[in-house]
């Protein structure tokens, strides 16, 4: 049974969700953790994963 | 906890029925008639509570606030009391998702509550008996997708801010990217280099223009030379004769008044008295020849005749002249501001006692800046802007502006000496009045010898003085022609200025020239404001470089930047890490960006599931998101359909291999045998309890100081034979556990009770006579629930 007014069960679904490996994942996951974890963690974070990512080679124009 | 329920009509009048309480039992019987808000009592609990009870019916939704007016609820109790009311009126009837402030308002024990408190102490949960199986799963994939709504208005705030503060660093640290610097200061160089390109192509434009203006000077002193040059010349010739003629005249005038005077000795006294008149008007000319003479001599100097009017006119256009040379410099200084402080800054620091070389003047992004370096790079700027042919301008504006000051100078004295000349006129005229007035009183013939003698003379200077004039204009006339030069010399300048062979068109060549150098003035005029905007711009980009950097490293603000970017070394970045910061802030923008969309693509992917499942529906087409919440409701729905009471009650107990939503199907095994039913196949009692059975058993328990009701509203389906044992004890169970507080079980009338009473005695005749009165009363009756 889901209680409509508590956090919990759309955080679990929105991760289940991020976990099935969406496009957009990232957004998801960082989604659920806005209300848990300062932003300037987050966003530390964030920059540093974006940072190991592989720079995706550009279309020719 | 005992409820109370009381709704006022509305300004129409208008007011559904609902039932006035539900009593303090733990396990409560209520049993009435349709149609006396039975339900409609509960579902504003639920409201009240932040529920969603019309999530599935807004046309239900969009009828009740013109059905009634404000509804209050009072739950009473142990330790707690709430007080609710609903405004009706006030309610968005297009969104039954509505905010719950929107609502009305709550208090807990008279304190005016937020939902949170309120939901901290009261929850309560309804479960609709009446729903079959596709139903109540729709309903509950709506509750989700409600669920996901309320999170992402929830973290709005948080996901604005993040993407604000990333925007910022971005706009920052291109900002610190010194390629724009570079940028601007090459369009500098450039517009720079091509100022002094077409300052270099006027610079022989004027001197040919210069060249072909003597020319033409020179030609139309030619033309004038040849045309009235020997009419001025035998003039002159004439004037000089006539001269000569006037002053032997004059001589012999002078002998013989002088001879005359001795004569007149007898009148001594009238004779002292002409002599003396003779030597005033003497006096008198010598002052007006000297007057004269100062007149033509400045007429010479200033190329003018001797006309007053011509001066005053000449005047006016002096006038006019310096008022537009002195507009065009003043527009010229103001654009020229930046080089004139330049050099006067220079001009300061030069003047600044115990200055040296090295004396660190200020510090620039964290450096020293020592006066000789400064001083260097102020000469650069000024060589710079001397370059760009304004001051040139300015200057040729100072030196016409001198030129014409002198001009008006010259012509103003000039113009004061005419009019000394012409009082000196007329004080000779009065002199000589003086003179023939008191002739007129001598009889003598001497003295009328005298008086003839005397007009002789008048005559003899008057035709003199006249003839000098017009000599010396006719002289001064052929000096005009062309400056004293000869033929010869004339056609020697325009051959020396423009050659003999282009010497044809020359008024041609003029225009043409000047029209040039007009377009290439209007393009320098441009190129100078372009540059200056330029200036401005990068001087802009590095003031706003430096502010960058400084914001960046020294705000505490922006720690994250620093903790994940090596922000403290970006003086010393290569242009490779600009770059791969401005990619990683912007790809990490939109992470945060995509938040939005992407938690909105799950409610939309649920919502579109429940009105699917409910059969309300197609799915709309796929999209990853809405294929992953599907995949997941799916396994969680095998998942809860493997309980033993559902499997028991749906599958015979088997196993539930997966539950399609897509296609509506439930696929299991029966005695080795797959086996496949639609969703909309379990829609019996037995099997829409089970489900129901199986919500109940999920229901969270209360937490410390909450109290969690639960009403099963219309179950008349379930109180059928073993199946009300079977409710009674799971809801004895749940609530003699803890695990709910409080239960309401919601049916319709079962009986006549006003028919049994008559029939039945004792204690249980007294139970229906009491139920019986209470229908008739208000409608229905509300009791402890019956151990069975």
């Amino acid at each position: 049974m889901i209680d409509p007014a508590s956090k919990d069960p759309a955080v679990g679904l929105l991760r289940e969700v991020a976990a099935a490996g969406v496009p957009g994942e990232d957004s998801l996951r960082l989604a659920t953790e806005l209300t848990t974890r300062p932003l300037p963690e987050l966003l530390a974070e964030l920059i540093a994963d974006q940072l190991e990512r592989p720079v995706e080679p550009r279309a020719p124009e | 906890m005992r409820f109370t329920f009381k709704a006022a009509p509305n300004d129409a009048g208008a007011q559904l029925p609902i039932i006035e309480e539900i009593p303090d039992h733990p396990l409560v019987w209520l049993e009435g008639r349709n149609a006396i808000g039975k339900s409609l009592a509960v579902r504003f609990l639920e409201l009240a509570t932040g529920g969603r009870p019309y999530l599935n019916n807004q046309a239900a939704w969009e009828t009740l606030p013109g059905s009634l007016g404000r509804v209050k609820i009072v739950a009473q109790g142990a330790s707690s009391k709430f007080e609710f009311e609903l405004f009706p009126e006030r309610w968005d009837r297009q969104a039954a998702a509505q905010s719950w402030e929107r609502l009305g308002t709550a208090r807990v024990n008279g304190a005016t509550s937020s939902l949170d408190e309120v939901r901290a102490r009261l929850r309560v949960h309804r479960i609709a008996g009446e729903e079959g199986l596709s139903r109540a799963l729709g309903r509950e994939f709506q509750t989700q997708a409600e669920g996901v709504r309320q999170f992402a208005a929830a973290i709005a705030g948080d996901q604005g801010t993040a993407s604000d503060l990333l925007d910022e660093a971005i706009t920052l640290i291109d900002r610190a990217d010194p390629r724009h610097l570079a940028a601007a200061e090459k369009i500098v160089e450039s517009l720079r280099e091509s100022s002094i390109r077409l300052s270099e192509e006027r610079s022989p434009i004027e001197e040919r223009i210069a060249a072909v203006r003597a020319a033409v000077n020179a030609k139309a002193s030619l033309e004038s030379l040849r045309g009235r040059g020997p009419d001025l010349l035998r003039q002159i010739s004439e004037f000089e004769e006539q001269l000569k003629e006037a002053s032997v005249r004059r001589e012999r005038a002078v002998t013989s008044l002088t001879q005359l005077a001795n004569k007149a000795d007898k009148e001594a006294e009238l004779t002292k008295k002409l002599e003396q008149i003779e030597s005033l008007i003497s006096r008198r000319e010598k002052a007006a020849v000297k007057a004269r003479d100062e007149v033509m001599d400045l007429a010479h100097r200033a190329g003018m005749t001797s006309s007053p009017d011509g001066v005053r006119s000449r005047l006016d256009e002096i006038a006019g002249e310096i008022k537009d040379a002195a507009a065009r410099r003043s527009e010229l200084a103001r654009s020229d501001a930046v080089r004139v402080i330049v050099t006067r800054l220079g001009d300061v620091l030069d003047d600044v006692p115990g200055l040296t070389d090295a004396t660190t003047l200020f510090d620039l992004n964290g450096g020293p800046v020592d006066r000789a370096s400064f001083s260097a790079a102020l000469d650069l700027r000024r060589r710079e802007l001397d370059e760009t042919g304004v001051a040139q301008e300015v200057d040729a504006l100072d030196r016409r502006l001198l030129g014409l000051g002198e001009e008006r100078e010259l012509l103003t004295t000039l113009d004061s000496a005419i009019d000394v000349l012409v009082h000196k006129r007329e004080m000779v005229v009065e002199a000589l009045d003086q003179f023939e007035e008191l002739g007129k009183s001598l009889e003598s013939g001497a003295v009328k010898k005298l008086k003839e003698a005397r007009t002789q003379l008048n005559e003899a200077h008057a035709d003199s003085e006249r003839l000098t004039v017009e000599l010396i204009e006719a002289r001064h006339a052929y000096a005009l022609l062309a400056g004293g030069a000869t033929e010869l010399e004339l056609e020697g300048r325009i051959a020396a200025a423009v050659g003999a062979s282009s010497s044809a068109d020359l008024d041609g060549e003029s225009d043409t020239l000047e029209k040039r150098r007009e377009q290439l003035s209007r393009e320098l005029d441009s190129l100078s404001r372009e540059a200056h905007a330029a200036e401005q711009s990068s001087a802009s980009i590095r003031l706003e470089a430096a502010v960058a950097v400084q914001t960046m490293v020294g705000q505490a603000e922006w720690g994250w930047l620093r903790a994940s970017l090596p922000i403290d070394d970006i003086e010393k970045w290569l242009p490779s890490q600009f770059t791969t910061a401005q990619r990683v802030l912007s790809s990490s923008q939109q992470v945060v960006d995509g938040v939005v969309g992407q938690v909105g693509a799950v409610e939309t992917a649920l919502r579109d599931l429940g009105v699917h499942v409910s059969g309300e529906g197609e799915l709309q087409p796929a999209t990853p998101v809405s294929d992953a919440v599907i995949d997941i409701c799916e396994r969680r729905l095998t998942q809860q359909f493997g309980s033993p009471e559902i499997s028991s009650a749906l599958f015979d107990g088997e196993r539930v291999d997966r539950v399609n939503l897509r296609q509506l199907v439930i696929f299991w095994e029966h005695e080795g045998q797959p086996m496949l039913r639609p969703l909309s196949a379990f829609s019996s009692g037995e099997q829409a309890f089970a489900y129901a059975r199986a919500l109940i058993e999920q229901i969270p328990p209360p937490g410390e100081g909450q109290h969690v009701l639960l009403v099963l509203d219309e179950f008349s389906a379930f109180i059928a034979g073993d199946r009300r044992v079977l409710l009674s004890r799971l809801l004895r169970e749940r609530v003699k556990s803890g695990k709910v507080s409080q239960v309401v079980l919601i049916v319709p009338l079962t009986q006549d009770y006003e028919t049994t009473a008559l029939a039945a005695t004792g204690k249980a005749g007294e139970t229906l006579r009491r139920r019986a009165d209470a229908v008739a009363s208000v409608g229905y009756f509300a009791e402890p629930m019956l151990e069975t």
